[in-house]
């Protein structure tokens, strides 16, 4: 039993009093910067990576690894309570999110989130342990045309995901799309709509703009009502109801399931893990006109495939040694600094390391989530604090996080023109979460496309001839043609209606 | 082992001339005030960049004992650390991790045509910290065994991938083809790792990147070095020649990573952190660092700064005229 004795092996490892420590602690940290808005996993463990010197590997690691996973468990607080997305990957929770908490119901979605990324972390602990060897392979066949395909899907996903008219969430995507064109060709190097200022060569940066768009948007339309919204949030009872855990379950394996397939794949798992399962909970709900108004599966989908997605990302980094995001890269950085060289050879080198992070995952997991459920009394408390005082202190966050982003004031900047931006949105009635999508996504489809093309001297048809990435076009064509079915149905169930009488 | 004895030794030398040089002008108190010493990196933490300057920085906090913090400005190929240091007080507590990157390649391709004047008046070189030799790498499954093989294909388009337009490793690519007649189509990635994922998926033919990026697929046998540019071996694989050995020239000069100083910086403040520097760099645990991050030593560059500099800029400006690469051509 080779498996069994890996787990013994790596729990011995992570139970070990220093080790359990330091995952608390990492736990502790991710959980507080996660609530805090803007402050996001990457800036902490840069800034923690030189303490990290002084420890021994193991303990390092598990530390940073908490700091992540625990902020994926704070991270919706800010959405829930405050429309604030801590992080790409909690956006979507914003939309059902807070609008949970403004019906008195912030304790139920707080708890149902929690719960679900503790069922979601567990699972994701256990695709490690089991899946790790296959899904590396599938990581590996992902080529550029398999990529260019997926983010085609995760672009027509995008559209479902708005509650109003589809005309206005496609126009939100290609506005999207337009800001994503910001910054350096990759290809040659030419510079596009940055007018000179350096900081924009890069593109646009996320965080800022969901920061804008979102938080200080929400703050603007609340002063413009006079602050009556202090007045307006109940916080209602703690737990779920017995019918929203009913709703909850199904909607967490799912987002669990998702999540934990489409983290494995570099470059933003975790969000399109999100926007995927709220995609698939708004489709496949018998209550869909409950979606953006405070639907407990917009909740619990998004939140477990988050969490999910934030443990099997772990896959490739551990594996192959490549990073999967920001926050992998640093990882791999604190190994090297460690002496460990990270690749497909960590495994066998070190088990100890492989086996007790991974151990350590889980354990971490249930930490979080014993810290978690008392805390949401205290979170939920947050919002009878009158909003005069509130507000001020979330404007702070927000621009003490953009500045930690890249340590200089553009980005504070930035939140506030989007913070503009946001509310010319609202007031016309328009989305954010679309416009982020295609934000994200457009440079990368740009990317994977243009790749694929030079790679393949120029022929379109690479994009069919790979299997992979044949069957997700065709996925998007069946979402497209799903996107139009409910009208059908609509208009099939009116004419029902009219012979019956 | 024995080079290494050597390289220490000269270093110890050099220092104690330095030293004593330093001392003669400013008599024993280091000439730089209570504040903190600020290393701007130009690239975000956890990068190959900022692991070398957090290393660099924990041991020159120990030998100068004053704080020396960490500060990531990524941004345009290192240009927005660039002017936020060229407009800091020159008084030698502002200090950038550059690299022949950073202060040669971007400034030759700068679409502003005195971009370089600019760069060479704005900075003085303190001290050149390591050399980055690159290497040409194929998957394990490749039917190039060898780099001869890989260089007898006049006609087949053979694909590499880089971790970006304009980088080092795209201009040797680049002089590699120009020299040898060869078709090498360039495939710029954002970073070495997704270069890496697409040559083992099989998507690309090679790449050519920092020994660090591939060095434990190698080990692993999952990729096959063909070579290495630079006059010496790599330790973290040792195996592989340098293309010089195998009789391709021209790909000798491989890149830098530098600590520059705002000009008008002090001469003594500049004499005083090159020691320092000088250092930092021959402790033997250092030297060990710099191996397993897959660089080398500085050797001959050190104490030659600026003659260093202006010859990588003439070189640089060779390659792009022999390649042609500039702001419109791939």
């Amino acid at each position: 039993m080779d498996l069994f004795h890996n787990l013994v092996l790596g729990l011995g490892v992570a139970l070990t009093l220093q080790n359990v420590a330091y995952a608390f602690v990492g736990c502790m940290i991710g959980t507080l910067i996660g609530v805090l808005p803007g402050i996001g996993p990457v800036a902490t463990i840069a800034m923690l990576l030189p303490i990290t010197f002084h420890l021994p590997p193991t303990a390092a690691l598990i530390m940073l690894a908490g700091i992540y996973y625990g902020a994926q468990y704070g991270g919706s607080t800010t959405s829930i309570l405050v429309n604030l997305p801590g992080e790409a990957s909690s956006v979507v929770t914003c939309i059902d999110g807070y609008q949970m908490a403004k019906r008195g119901r912030a304790g139920a979605a707080l708890s149902i989130s929690a719960i679900g990324s503790f069922v979601a972390g567990t699972v994701g602990t256990i695709v490690i342990v089991l899946f790790a060897g296959t899904l590396t392979q599938m990581a590996q066949s992902f080529g550029p045309a398999e990529y260019c395909s997926l983010m085609a899907l995760g672009l027509i996903a995008a559209v479902v995901l708005a509650n109003g008219s589809i005309l206005k969430a496609v126009a939100m995507v290609f506005l999207g799309l337009l800001f994503g064109l910001t910054g350096t060709d990759i290809n040659t190097g030419a510079e596009r709509f940055t007018f000179g200022v350096p900081q924009l060569s890069d593109g646009i940066d996320f965080a800022p703009i969901a920061m804008g768009l979102f938080g200080i948007a929400e703050i603007v339309v609340n002063f413009e009502r006079r602050l009556e919204r202090s007045g307006v949030i109940r916080v209602g009872s703690l737990w779920p109801t017995r019918q929203e855990t009913r709703r909850a379950c199904p909607a967490i394996v799912r987002g669990t399931l998702l999540g934990s397939i489409l983290g494995v794949l570099p470059g933003g798992g975790a969000t399109l893990g999100a926007f995927a399962a709220y995609t698939l909970e708004k489709k496949i709900s018998r209550y869909p006109d409950e979606f953006g108004k405070g639907a407990i599966e917009g909740v619990a989908g998004p939140e477990s495939a988050n969490n999910a997605a934030a443990q099997t990302s772990f896959i490739p980094m551990l594996t192959l040694g490549i990073p999967s995001n920001a926050v992998m890269a640093l990882m791999v950085g604190a190994m090297i600094i460690q002496g460990v060289q990270p690749g497909p050879e960590v495994m066998t080198k070190r088990p100890d390391l492989f086996w007790g992070m991974i151990a350590s995952m889980w354990i971490g997991n249930l930490m979080l989530v014993i810290i978690n459920l008392p805390l949401i009394g205290i979170w939920v408390k947050l919002l009878t604090v009158p909003y005069r005082f509130l507000a001020p202190a979330i404007l702070l966050f927000c621009c003490v996080g953009a500045y930690s982003l890249q340590n200089s004031t553009f980005h504070v900047i930035q939140i506030a023109m989007f913070g503009v931006l946001g509310y010319v949105f609202m007031r016309l009635g328009c989305e954010g979460a679309p416009f982020l999508l295609g934000l994200v996504l457009g440079p990368q489809l740009e990317e994977y496309f243009r790749r694929a093309m030079l790679l393949s001297r120029g022929d379109p048809l690479i994009f069919l001839q790979r299997p992979i990435s044949l069957s997700l076009l065709l996925a998007t064509a069946a979402l497209l043609i799903l996107m139009t079915l409910p009208n059908l149905r609509k208009a099939r169930q009116s004419a029902f209606q009219e012979e019956e009488t | 082992m024995k080079r290494l004895i050597v390289a220490a030794m000269s270093c110890f030398a050099l220092l104690a001339c330095k030293v004593a040089d330093a001392q003669a002008q400013i008599a024993l108190a280091p000439p730089l005030s209570e504040r903190p010493l600020t290393l701007v990196v130009p690239f975000a933490a956890g990068g190959g960049t900022d692991i070398l300057a957090r290393l660099i920085g924990d041991r020159l906090r120990a030998l100068t004992s004053k704080t020396v913090v960490i500060d990531n400005k990524p941004g345009a190929n290192g240009l927005v650390a660039s002017q936020f240091v060229e407009k800091s007080r020159p008084d030698g507590h502002t200090l950038m991790f550059g690299s022949n990157s950073t202060h040669v390649i971007a400034p030759l391709l700068s679409t502003d045509k005195n971009a370089m004047d600019a760069v060479r008046q704005k900075f003085v070189l303190i001290s050149i910290i390591a050399r980055t030799p690159l290497v040409l790498a194929v998957n394990e499954n490749s039917k190039f065994r060898d780099l001869d093989q890989f260089l007898a294909q006049p006609n087949a388009e053979l694909t590499f991938g880089t971790f970006g337009v304009h980088s080092s490793p795209h201009l040797m690519g680049a002089l590699l083809a120009a020299q040898r007649g060869l078709r090498l189509v360039h495939v710029p990635y954002r970073g070495s790792s997704p270069a890496v994922t697409d040559l083992i998926g099989g998507t690309l033919d090679s790449v050519f990147l920092t020994v660090a990026a591939v060095s434990s697929y190698v080990e692993a046998k999952q990729l096959r070095a063909l070579a290495v540019t630079g006059t010496q071996r790599v330790s973290l694989i040792p195996d592989v020649p340098t293309f010089q050995e195998v009789g391709v020239g021209g790909l000798e000069n491989d890149g830098w990573f530098a600590v520059f100083a705002p000009a008008g910086t002090p001469e003594n403040v500049v004499v005083y952190l090159r020691s320092k520097l000088v250092e930092v760099m021959a402790e033997p645990g250092m030297q060990a660092k710099l191996q397993e991050l897959g660089l080398q030593d500085a050797g001959v560059m050190s104490g030659k700064e600026t003659d260093s500099w202006d010859k990588s800029v003439a070189l640089t400006q060779d390659i792009l005229r022999k390649t042609r690469i500039d702001m419109d051509g791939r």
